[in-house]
């Protein structure tokens, strides 16, 4: 689907077009939905997306010339979730040095099964901070390019490479203590026995 | 394989890297979608919007079919007072003729004087909008009705602005019809 596309679908759902609808709606419903979950809980996500569904219908107008559907979409979505995540759980990013430090081991998950390794990514994912939570939801789970995201959060597009840098390095950290933590409990438990 | 120190079945691919194992969880949430109680109430936000925008175009073209109307009928008026003329009768121009009630329009609130009843033909669409069913139009051989029209009395305000509407039948064509639709 192009811009233009995109934007006619838009106008004729405006209009009340439900079959325009229908089309936007499968296109974008998944993915904000999986951002909303990423980013601010199951609990909050069908809300999400009905808000910024909401907005399309009656809200400020889709201007094409000022970027993507995607990027409006999902910019709607995110002023959602930040009005869901208290100022404290917005924690600050790291510093670039702190970062570096603890960059480390690519195979993280050696040996891990896949569902085992869909959990722990999950949950550590959760546990980062705000800022990177968000852009390794954006980048990587649902794929914009780095330019929609850059859009989406309001930053040039070399803090999206930035912040998704990070946010790799510390999910490495949190996964790795993840996994220190269960052969911790392995070995009491075998010690036990 | 040894997870948290223990021997794991594999369910499937081992992921060793991070990529990998963000692939895997794309490929897991891929089919996570909001409920379907929410594309019901969006798709019902969106039949409400085209049911207004209809209502609202039918009003409109009301309202701009009333003003022409309007202009029309003083145009007529002086070129019949110019004539000496006297008007014709009402009961000429009506004959057997069964009207609706009237249906206020958007401005029927605002207060009105020497309000004026402008005879115009609308689309028959109007009539859907209303909430009356679509009728066949019978012209009595007037010739005045098209087939995709139907006669309507607009009340409209000396300011021009349409306040109320009420759509014209003839006895023996849709006249029985809008008598019942005037019932309910």
């Amino acid at each position: 689907m192009d811009v233009r596309d995109e934007a006619a679908l838009v106008a004729a759902v405006r209009h009340g077009d439900e079959t325009a609808f229908a089309r936007l709606y499968a296109a974008y419903q998944g993915p904000i939905y999986r951002y909303a979950l990423h980013t601010c809980g199951a609990a909050a996500a069908d809300d999400v997306v009905q808000e910024t569904f909401l907005v399309l219908l009656r809200g400020e107008r889709f201007d094409p010339r000022r970027g993507t559907l995607a990027g409006y979409l999902f910019g709607i979505a995110r002023h959602h979730i930040l009005k869901r995540i208290s100022a404290a759980q917005r924690e600050l990013p790291m510093a670039d040095d702190a970062v570096e430090a603890l960059a480390g081991d690519e195979e993280v998950l050696d040996g891990v099964s896949r569902a085992e390794a869909v959990l722990a990514v999950r949950e550590a994912i959760q546990s980062l901070p705000l800022v990177y939570r968000e852009i390794l939801t954006l980048c990587e789970l649902d794929e914009l390019d780095y330019g929609t995201a850059a859009a989406v959060v309001g930053c040039p597009i070399g803090t999206v490479r930035s912040r998704l840098h990070r946010a790799k390095v510390l999910l490495r950290l949190k996964l790795a203590e993840v996994r220190v933590k269960a052969d911790a409990a392995y070995r009491t438990r075998s010690r036990s026995a | 394989m040894q997870v948290g120190g223990a021997e794991v079945e594999k369910e499937g691919d081992s992921v060793g890297s991070l990529s990998e194992a963000l692939k895997a969880v794309r490929e897991d949430a891929a089919a996570l979608k909001a409920s379907d109680d929410v594309e019901a109430r969006l798709r019902a936000e969106v039949r409400t919007i085209g049911r207004t925008r209809a209502r609202r175009v039918a009003v409109l073209s009301l309202a701009a079919a009333a003003l022409l109307g309007v202009a029309g009928a003083m145009t007529v008026r002086r070129a019949t007072l110019e004539r000496g003329d006297a008007p014709p009768a009402a009961s000429e121009r009506s004959g057997a003729e069964v009207a609706t009630a009237f249906f206020p329009l958007d401005y029927s609130g605002m207060p009105v004087s020497n309000a004026q009843l402008v005879r115009l033909e609308v689309p028959r669409a109007a009539l859907a909008s209303f909430g009356l069913t679509s009728i066949d139009v019978h012209d009595g051989g007037s010739g005045t009705a098209g087939g995709g029209t139907v006669q309507a009395d607009v009340l409209v305000g000396e300011d021009g602005v349409a306040r109320a509407v009420r759509f014209i039948g003839r006895i023996g064509g849709d006249g029985h019809r809008l008598a019942q639709e005037r019932e309910r």
